[in-house]
């Protein structure tokens, strides 16, 4: 169990999801997370910015079928800090 | 950018939300049967084809491991999300589980093949395509409750 702490980075509400999508699979495509957030390409853009310059986010692009795909994946320092934050608002929450 | 602040009991509803939609984007309904499918056959041409001499069950391995790869790669452009299967905790364990099943079934191809049994790859096959098929319901199930309960 890995010890709570609050990390402003992630608590932002579009970031948080962000982490979350991210936290169960090993990458995800740019587009399934904006369209599952419900947000801009440009404000997704902004976000995993501030993730990827915290170390959090790795973001990679690949080529298929003549069309360029972005995909983010969840550094180890991300799922770490991930974890952490959700253990602390757990205990926050007075859940567990 | 303005950046709201949201209580703990908000942000893991917010938490909550977002993996429900993973859920679903993995889940695929529509595509899950034929994902099935056509795993379970590769698997099965994969076991059953090492009853054969050299250079047919190598390439019924070998081709197979490719036709793996162009299946992983069709279901993660169509879902959004690339899973490996060894990710999440306890789903790792059925993919761990699977490949032993798999290698055990191609080892005794190997061997029925080598002992003159060539009628034990049809068998074989059917085993592997079962397992396949199996192994990965079980895989998904597990991942779904994993994903639901952290």
């Amino acid at each position: 169990m890995r010890a709570p702490v609050f990390d402003p980075v992630i608590h932002a509400p579009g970031r948080l999801q962000i982490c979350a999508i991210l936290s169960d699979v090993d990458q995800a495509e740019f587009a399934m997370v904006r369209d599952a957030i419900s947000v801009s390409d440009s404000v997704l853009s902004k976000h995993v910015k501030q993730l990827e310059d915290a170390g959090y986010v790795a973001v990679s692009k690949a080529t298929t079928g003549g069309r360029q795909r972005t995909w983010l994946k969840l550094s180890v320092a991300g799922r770490a800090a991930f974890r952490a934050h959700v253990a602390e608002l757990t205990r926050l929450a007075g859940i567990g | 950018m303005t950046e709201p602040q949201q209580t703990p009991a908000e942000a893991l509803e917010a938490i909550r939300q977002s993996r429900a939609t993973v859920r679903e984007a993995v889940r695929d309904q529509k595509g899950a049967a034929r994902f099935a499918l056509i795993y379970s056959s590769i698997a099965a041409v994969m076991v059953g084809g090492q009853v054969f001499s050299a250079p047919f069950n190598v390439f019924c391995s070998a081709g197979g491991a490719v036709a793996f790869g162009l299946l992983a790669r069709s279901w993660s452009q169509r879902t959004g999300v690339w899973i490996s299967g060894v990710t999440p905790k306890k789903a790792r364990w059925v993919a761990f589980g699977l490949g032993a099943v798999m290698l055990a079934l191609m080892l005794i191809a190997v061997w029925a093949g080598r002992s003159g049994h060539l009628w034990a790859g049809l068998p074989l096959a059917a085993a592997g395509f079962g397992s396949a098929w199996g192994g990965s319901a079980l895989w998904m199930k597990v991942f779904l409750a994993e994903t639901r309960d952290q």
